[in-house]
């Protein structure tokens, strides 16, 4: 063990004292504000489950993130946008069926719901497919700075041929009268549409993951995953694999968009750029190429997002803490990369080989 | 039969992207630029009518390239016949589009085509029908330039490309010459209105043409007898060669105008980053994706240390309004080490990271900062999304004699004087400001690059692991790059703030670390003159051709994935990045963050070498 330079010493009293501030602001944040008392136990209640909301929607746009990063070894920046592009395509669909009248009536809705769901997920499966062909696939043996830059290219190309295509402004989606309202659970009220996106969510990540363990696809795309040269040899269709990766990436990151916009409303054309980079961190806070992880990971930072600001920032007097909320989900991810780089449940990457 | 249908399918491609860029609105946005205009008589009047829009050029460009890739070394009349055939696939469709589009959006309850495409209006359909048949004859260009001699077909490229460039540009050149006293009517034969005459346009296009093949074929010659001469008047001549340049430099504002000097500063800021970039991606390999924010400390630090405004101002007078604290040149250095600080700090947590997780978390820093800045919580400080307003301007102390000092109502004959960076001829003075400082910059970073530090980053940048075994501390070698090069993007800052005189949150936001980024790959990583090509190309081009501003992202994006699928080196290659590049070296499999491929791109190159050979 050679002694550690001074840059290296340097680097570790710098790890500490972060440790020891953020440490800090984890208990005399809470502490502050759970004893002033401003928010009642119903307000903390509503924070999580905003939060898990949000954090479905990380964990699904996460998976995809996770998928190719476990067989490609890289991160697909324009991930982002294939869940834009899913929504934005699926507003067209919903749109149609709004102006046709056929969402009037309950059977209607759940009718066009799946419609437009599938239609979405088309259109991003497309999209996802299309990235890997012509932006990804001819890059594949580059040193990874390469690939990565093309990325962010096709990630502008993308947002701007959606913004060229169809205008720059908002597209509203259609109200669904079968999702307005609330559930009471107790003295809480929790939205329909959170119920929706949540157990939704859930229902897909655990349809992936049996998938992926129990299926001879799944097998095959961890066996690419493990190691491309011997799967080949093994006769697995390597290329065949990564584009099945992309495409079930593209279609829950689909989904997602779809949900997403029930929730909110609305598309724009530059909607994907926060929530994949949340998700991104969301995939590397759960350990990448970890698909539990990535659930985990999402769920997580969605409630840390939507608990932070009032548990963690209010307690310290800082005014307007929601504004603060993508600077928590960053120094999440900054945390979590020096304190534990292979994230909560662990990186579920082979070793890069020599 | 069978050889036709790659023709025929190409040109199927060919049309729906010429479809595709129409919907996107690019063609329709384009369609006020016109390269080459006639003088036709209507009703008695010359009128100058287009004869060569930009539109149809982009839709001839695609057409060609696309057929070129098509084409064997050595066409055959079958393959000709297949190349005219491709261009009217690409025509037919185009013009089933022009023919069914409008009649779509006629169609019932009052759905229109619009309604979805946005740009799917009359005027584009009227674009696309200007020159739908002209397609063929663009592939008809891409057969007869195959049996062109390959320096023939460079000359021809570089007039064709000067023809462009100037065509688009025209109205830039008419502001030039007017400003520098040129009387229209001499221009006349030349420039109309706002492209090209056909005379102009074939002068142009002859002289470049004739200019690069006698430069490519008196080049070795040349560079025959400079080797003969000793050294001592190589070096002379190199001498002589930048003083030239830097006289043509000093010139250049009085030359180019307010607006155009504007435009040079803005290039100039991007020059200055991008140099600090270049230092941590080109030299050491690490990409920073969030370089924008130490240009953004930077800036504050100087509106925070100047501004009237700021919380750190005090009235000097009693009773009187309040004053920044310091001036600009002991505000510049404070910037400076803010942002080296700042590298410094940022560059601890990312040590260990390897090249994607390294982009994303400096993403992250630079969103956080950015938010920051932004936020309720340190609007007493920066201003919030008010941001810092009245910046002071830059004041020069300046050596005038005689008639300047009476002016100013001094008697004596030689004096000292301040002049204020300001008033209405600002951008050609702040030139000068932002001249020396990329002169510095570039100064520093080419004496680094030979470095032992230089060669410390780009053994960083080859290979971690080695260069550790090598005895280079990682530590102090990753965050000495970051360092310099936040001190880099911290000096534009700090003359950014009192450019601008107000600055918001809002200018620093991560297309700004794109911008950089996109300008160091085009113009090629690692080396010097490759970022000043790209900032010229990258931002000094978007500058100038502000009304397609919508589509400038739009066009990074596509540049950045055709440069990195077939040209990752960039414009101008640093020589290490072209050796990498020979065919006769092995590169090693992708390993760490360096900037060359050694697949596909490594091919193309090789065959691109030997193309040219």
């Amino acid at each position: 063990m050679r002694r550690s330079t001074t840059g290296e010493q340097l680097a570790t009293a710098m790890r500490w004292l972060t440790a020891i501030a953020v440490v800090g602001v984890l208990i005399y944040g809470p502490f502050q504000i759970l004893r002033s008392g401003k928010y009642g136990p119903e307000n903390w209640i509503a924070f999580v489950i905003f939060g898990l909301s949000q954090g479905s929607l990380y964990a699904l746009i996460a998976l995809g993130y996770t998928l190719v990063y476990g067989i490609l070894r890289m991160i697909n920046f324009a991930h982002g946008e294939v869940f834009m592009s899913g929504a934005y395509i699926g507003f067209f669909a919903a749109d149609a069926l709004n102006r046709a009248g056929r969402l009037d009536s309950t059977g209607g809705a759940l009718l066009g719901l799946a419609v437009i769901t599938l239609v979405a997920v088309a259109g991003s499966t497309t999209i996802a497919v299309l990235l890997e062909r012509i932006a990804y696939r001819p890059l594949r043996r580059a040193p990874r700075l390469v690939p990565l830059i093309t990325a962010i290219g096709a990630s502008l190309f993308l947002q701007y041929t959606f913004s060229g295509l169809f205008g720059s402004g908002l597209r509203t989606y259609p109200t669904i009268d079968l999702l307005k309202g609330s559930f009471r659970v107790g003295s809480v009220p929790i939205l329909k549409v959170h119920v929706l996106v949540f157990v939704a969510a859930v229902g897909l990540m655990t349809a992936l993951y049996l998938f992926v363990q129990r299926t001879r696809a799944g097998r095959a795309m961890r066996a690419v995953s493990e190691d491309k040269d011997t799967a080949a040899l093994m006769g697995i269709n390597v290329d065949g694999v990564i584009v099945q990766t992309f495409m079930l990436g593209g279609a829950l990151a689909g989904v997602a968009g779809v949900l997403h916009a029930l929730i909110y409303g609305q598309v724009v054309f530059n909607m994907g750029f926060q929530p994949g980079l949340k998700a991104f961190t969301a995939a590397v806070l759960g350990g990448i190429g970890n698909v539990p992880g990535a659930m985990l990971g999402g769920l997580f930072l969605g409630v840390v997002e939507s608990l932070g600001p009032a548990l963690f920032l209010e307690g310290l007097g800082i005014p307007a803490p929601h504004q603060l909320k993508d600077a928590i989900a960053f120094s999440l991810l900054v945390l979590v990369l020096v304190f534990r780089p292979t994230g909560i449940l662990g990186e579920r990457v082979a070793e890069k080989r020599a | 039969m069978a050889v036709l249908t790659p023709y025929g399918r190409r040109g199927l491609i060919v049309g729906g992207v010429i479809v595709f860029l129409g919907l996107v609105g690019l063609l329709e946005a384009f369609s006020t630029r016109s390269i080459i205009n006639v003088l036709r008589t209507a009703g008695g009047k010359p009128v100058a009518v287009t004869l060569l829009s930009l539109p149809e050029l982009l839709a001839l460009i695609v057409a060609f390239v696309a057929v070129r890739g098509l084409l064997p070394a050595r066409p055959r009349a079958l393959d000709a016949f297949g190349a005219v055939g491709c261009g009217a696939a690409a025509s037919a469709v185009t013009a089933a589009f022009v023919r069914l589009g409008p009649a779509l959006g006629a169609g019932g309850d009052g759905f229109q085509l619009r309604d979805v495409f946005i740009h799917a209006t009359p005027e584009l359909f009227e674009v696309l029908g200007s020159f739908a048949w002209h397609l063929p004859l663009a592939a008809l260009a891409a057969v007869a330039v195959a049996f062109v001699r390959p320096d023939v077909r460079r000359a021809v490229a570089a007039g064709a490309v000067a023809v462009a460039l100037v065509g688009v540009l025209s109205d830039h050149v008419t502001i030039l010459l007017d400003h520098n006293g040129v009387p229209r009517a001499s221009t006349a034969w030349f420039l109309r209105g706002k492209s090209l005459t056909v005379a102009g346009a074939a002068t142009l296009f002859g002289g470049v043409a004739a200019l690069r093949w006698l430069g490519e074929r008196f080049r070795p010659v040349a560079d025959r007898r400079l080797a003969a001469r000793p050294a001592r008047d190589r070096r002379w001549l190199r001498r002589g060669g930048i003083a030239l340049a830097g006289v043509a430099l000093i010139a250049l504002p009085r030359f180019a105008g307010s607006y155009h000097s504007e435009v040079l500063n803005q290039v100039g800021l991007f020059v200055l980053m991008g140099l600090g970039l270049n230092i941590v991606v080109g030299f050491a390999g690490m990409l920073d994706l969030g370089y924008v924010a130490f240009f953004a400390l930077g800036a504050y630090t100087m509106g925070v240390l100047t501004s009237p405004e700021s919380f750190l101002a005090a009235a000097t007078v009693p009773g009187g309004p309040p004053v920044g604290p310091v001036g600009f040149w002991l505000a510049l250095p404070v910037c400076i080490v803010v942002a080296v600080i700042a590298g410094t700090l940022l560059g601890v947590p990312v040590l260990s990271l390897r090249g994607d997780y390294l982009a994303i978390v400096t993403l992250g820093f630079g969103e956080i900062i950015r938010v920051l800045a932004l936020s309720e919580w340190l609007r007493p400080f920066l201003g919030g999304s008010l941001g810092l307003k009245r910046i002071p301007p830059i004041k020069v102390p300046w050596l005038a004699i005689g008639d300047g000092c009476a002016a100013r109502g001094i008697d004596v004959p030689l004096c000292i004087y301040r002049v204020a960076i300001d008033g209405p001829d600002k951008p050609q003075k702040l030139f000068y400001i932002l001249l020396a400082g990329c002169v510095v910059a570039a100064f520093v970073a080419l004496r680094l690059k030979d470095s032992r530090h230089g060669r410390a980053w780009m053994a960083l940048r080859e290979d971690e692991d080695v260069a550790q075994a090598m005895g280079i501390d990682l530590v102090r070698t990753k965050l000495m790059a970051f360092a310099i090069g936040a001190a880099f993007s911290g000096l534009s800052g700090a003359i950014f703030a009192p450019k601008l005189v107000s600055i918001f949150p809002h200018s620093f936001n991560l297309l700004i670390s794109i911008n950089i980024l996109a300008l160091i790959i085009v113009g090629g990583m690692g080396s010097i003159p490759g970022v000043i090509v790209g900032a010229l190309a990258l931002v000094g081009l978007p500058e100038l051709l502000r009304e397609f501003a919508e589509y400038r992202l739009w066009a990074y994006g596509i540049v950045l994935v055709v440069m990195m699928l077939y040209r990752p080196e960039g414009m101008i290659p640093s020589t290490a990045t072209l050796r990498e590049l020979r065919p006769d070296d092995d590169a090693p499999p992708g390993d760490v963050a360096s900037p060359s491929p050694a697949g596909p791109g490594t091919a193309v190159a090789a065959a691109g070498a030997e193309a040219r050979a």
